[in-house]
């Protein structure tokens, strides 16, 4: 039994799984996180495999706000809004890894679920993510700008969305 | 869109008396979201929520392209100026792009006064987009504040940075 008591999500979402597959214990690496959507920025450790990046489930959930919700089949999902990724099945767990108690989930998995992008940046050991990258086209909702975090110039928080029904002119400018 | 944030921003709209709500984007998210590279650019989006239209270079001083972005305000109906130049934006259209990210990056890290920091990530967005205009500037104005916030920007200044950019370019090829 190696990572199945860390939280209610952690048992559930590998049970029987992390449990009985053989977990090879593979080098921590520190680095800065950041992603965007969650304006996250924190140091942490990444568990690395080769060439592939893993992120603690713990960051995802408490940092990056994604949701674990049960999926068809009996498979879990880790979920932004709408956006699930199955991490459990004989798919999805093949993007998990254990390690010392902590559940580690593929960051390529996720990012292109999600179809957001990633970088990982070597020299600097700066894993840079932006899980909602969706694209805004004339004639389509206009929600991510809406809902981007904005502030006014004493740094109060403000959404565009907050003024539905009225007609917007954005203009952006810098002084330069 | 200088992710400074407000106290590089407040002069100039007190200077300019506005009248309508200034809002300050130190993630970069608008022009992200819109996929362009250059200010300034409007975008026009109507009662719904609905992008009626995306990101266009908008020169306020043309008098057409005023009357054309009013008339949208008061009727809902937006006629394209046509002698306007529609800029490109950039190649494959709204995807978002590592340089943003890296952009993005570098304005959190400017939020809790990580200048050197956000510096390098800004580099790194200039080295994916050489040709991004938004990115540089803001990488001159942070390391040349007096060139940018003390009374008037200095343009002059602005052109030779450029020439000697592009000297040092040429050079770093030859090599």
């Amino acid at each position: 039994m190696i990572a199945c008591q860390k939280t209610m999500l952690i048992s559930t979402l590998i049970s029987g799984i992390a449990c009985t597959s053989v977990v090879v214990a593979e080098p921590l690496l520190e680095a800065t996180v950041y992603e965007r959507s969650s304006q996250t920025l924190k140091k942490c450790q990444l568990l690395q495999d080769r060439d592939r990046l893993y992120l603690p489930l713990e960051l995802l959930i408490e940092d990056f706000k994604l949701e674990s919700k049960p999926l068809p089949k009996d498979q879990l999902g880790i979920c932004l809004d709408d956006r699930c990724i199955p991490f459990s099945g004989e798919v999805g767990l093949r993007h998990v890894q254990a390690q010392n108690d902590v559940l580690y989930l593929s960051i390529d998995r996720l990012v292109k679920g999600m179809g957001g992008t990633r970088i990982w940046h070597a020299k600097s050991r700066t894993l840079l993510i932006d899980l909602a990258s969706k694209p805004v086209r004339k004639s389509q909702s206009a929600n991510q700008v809406l809902d981007a975090q904005l502030t006014d110039l004493d740094g109060n928080p403000v959404r565009l969305s907050s003024l539905h029904g009225k007609r917007i002119l954005l203009f952006a400018w810098a002084s330069w | 869109m200088d992710i400074q944030g407000a106290h590089r921003v407040r002069p100039w709209v007190e200077k300019a008396n506005a009248t309508y709500p200034v809002l300050v984007d130190k993630q970069a998210r608008v022009a992200a979201a819109f996929g362009v590279d250059y200010v300034p650019f409007a975008a026009l989006i109507d009662e719904n929520g609905m992008v009626v239209q995306s990101a266009f270079p908008s020169n306020i001083a043309d008098s057409r392209h005023r009357t054309a972005v009013s008339n949208w305000a008061h009727t809902g109906t937006f006629v394209e100026n046509a002698g306007e130049s529609t800029k490109r934006n950039k190649a494959g259209g709204f995807e978002s792009t590592d340089a943003e990210l890296y952009f993005s990056l570098a304005g959190q890290l400017l939020q809790t006064g990580e200048t050197a920091s956000a510096l390098v990530q800004l580099k790194n967005a200039l080295k994916l987009e050489p040709g991004n205009w938004v990115i540089k500037k803001q990488i001159w104005a942070i390391e040349n504040p007096e060139r940018f916030y003390k009374g008037n920007v200095d343009y002059k200044w602005q052109r030779t940075q450029l020439e000697s950019e592009k000297l040092a370019q040429t050079i770093n090829r030859d090599d």
